[in-house]
């Protein structure tokens, strides 16, 4: 019995030091990894960007209200894909007020992508938000985007709706194609205060970040 | 099937972390800026460079610790690190509860749940409890490990 404590001692410190290097080899391969994978992703961590160095709201004063809906508001399950190219801006259509009976799900919104928001956004023709937590946008956004969380407060929103008519047109956007809070802010914005101009950048902000690389990657 | 009736508890369990590690992984994995983004809110006093550091590394450790606890391979090396993970978001998540910060844990992608429902399983509030259960999952199957000593010793 004396005999084999000290060999089962033994036995365990060299376990503890063989799952010591083990561990030390999962850091390492995790380190390793972690960055090459950061250098080729179009995603990978970029700095944040502070409000002062891109941010400009030409919004507040002037908001963009030209009566023409960006297209029909839908509901169904049908979504309107539509890649807007540059000034081309869609022909007026009557617009479809949403259904007050439709769940925010079953609400559809146009859907743009980044390059046909980059020239509405150029020349003015659009108000983009980012619908993300308050705390993120002050972190990094799309510049010229404002602000309003998905979940703000009612007053919060109600004081939004009293700078923007009815009629502005909005494009919304979050964090990527698995983020639902620029539906979300989409669907109060047309139910609670009938804003009928309403578009999604499903993209989000990780859209973005992929089609403006500027300092993308840096570690 | 059979397998997975002869499995002990203790292997159950450890597939369950294991599986939520690789599932938390692979959703920052996709996106790492947005998980960058994620963990800066949580205002941590440790420097930037630290923090996109952190946020390039974990997933793949996160990764690589699930799926070695999965394979039964170098798995407590792997358990060791889940510890470490686990108690690591047990601090930032009960930190940023303390502090009242209104974010979003950013720990796994549950927006398959609709966005109420992730909303809420994401706050940091319910994060806490949830990275403390698996923090205390974590150090008991560490515990038990810790009563075996054959250097390649197999599954507990």
């Amino acid at each position: 019995m004396n005999s084999t404590m000290p060999e089962q001692s033994k036995l365990a410190s060299e376990s503890a030091g063989y799952v010591a290097w083990q561990a030390v080899g999962i850091l390492a391969a995790a380190v390793v990894i972690g960055i090459v994978y950061n250098q080729t992703s179009p995603l990978g961590v970029r700095k944040p960007t502070p409000l002062g160095e891109q941010f400009t709201l030409n919004h507040s004063a002037a908001p963009v209200s030209s009566g023409e809906p960006i297209t029909t508001l839908q509901t169904g399950s049908e979504g309107a894909k539509t890649d807007i190219p540059s000034r081309d801006f869609p022909a007026p259509t009557p617009h479809t007020p949403p259904n007050p009976a439709a769940s925010t799900a079953e609400l559809r919104f146009p859907e743009l992508k980044w390059p046909a928001v980059k020239a509405l956004l150029a020349a003015n023709q659009i108000v983009l938000i980012d619908a993300r937590l308050a705390e993120t946008y002050a972190l990094s956004r799309i510049p010229g985007a404002i602000s309003l969380a998905a979940y703000s407060p009612v007053a919060e929103l109600q004081a939004f709706a009293a700078k923007f008519s009815r009629d502005t047109r909005f494009v919304i956007y979050c964090n990527s194609e698995t983020c639902d809070m620029s539906h979300e802010l989409a669907a109060k914005l047309a139910r609670q205060f009938g804003y009928t101009n309403l578009a999604l950048m499903p993209g989000g902000f990780a859209e973005y970040v992929i089609a403006e690389p500027v300092g993308a990657n840096s570690p | 099937m059979k397998i997975a009736l002869e499995m002990s508890p203790k292997q159950v369990l450890r597939w369950v972390l294991a599986i939520l590690l690789v599932w938390a992984a692979l959703s920052k994995i996709a996106n790492l800026n947005e998980f960058y983004l994620n963990i800066a809110l949580y205002r941590l006093p440790l420097p930037d460079t630290w923090l996109r550091l952190a946020a390039m590394v974990m997933p793949w450790l996160e990764l690589l610790c699930g799926v070695l606890m999965i394979a039964g391979t170098a798995w407590r090396a792997a358990l060791f690190w889940a510890m470490i993970l686990f108690g690591s978001f047990v601090l930032a998540t009960g930190q940023a509860w303390a502090r009242g910060l209104n974010i979003n844990c950013g720990c796994f992608n549950l927006d398959f749940l609709g966005a109420g429902f992730a909303s809420f399983f994401e706050t940091v509030k319910f994060a806490f409890f949830r990275a403390l259960l698996l923090f205390a999952a974590a150090v008991y199957l560490w515990r038990s490990a810790a009563e075996s000593t054959g250097p390649r010793s197999g599954p507990a």
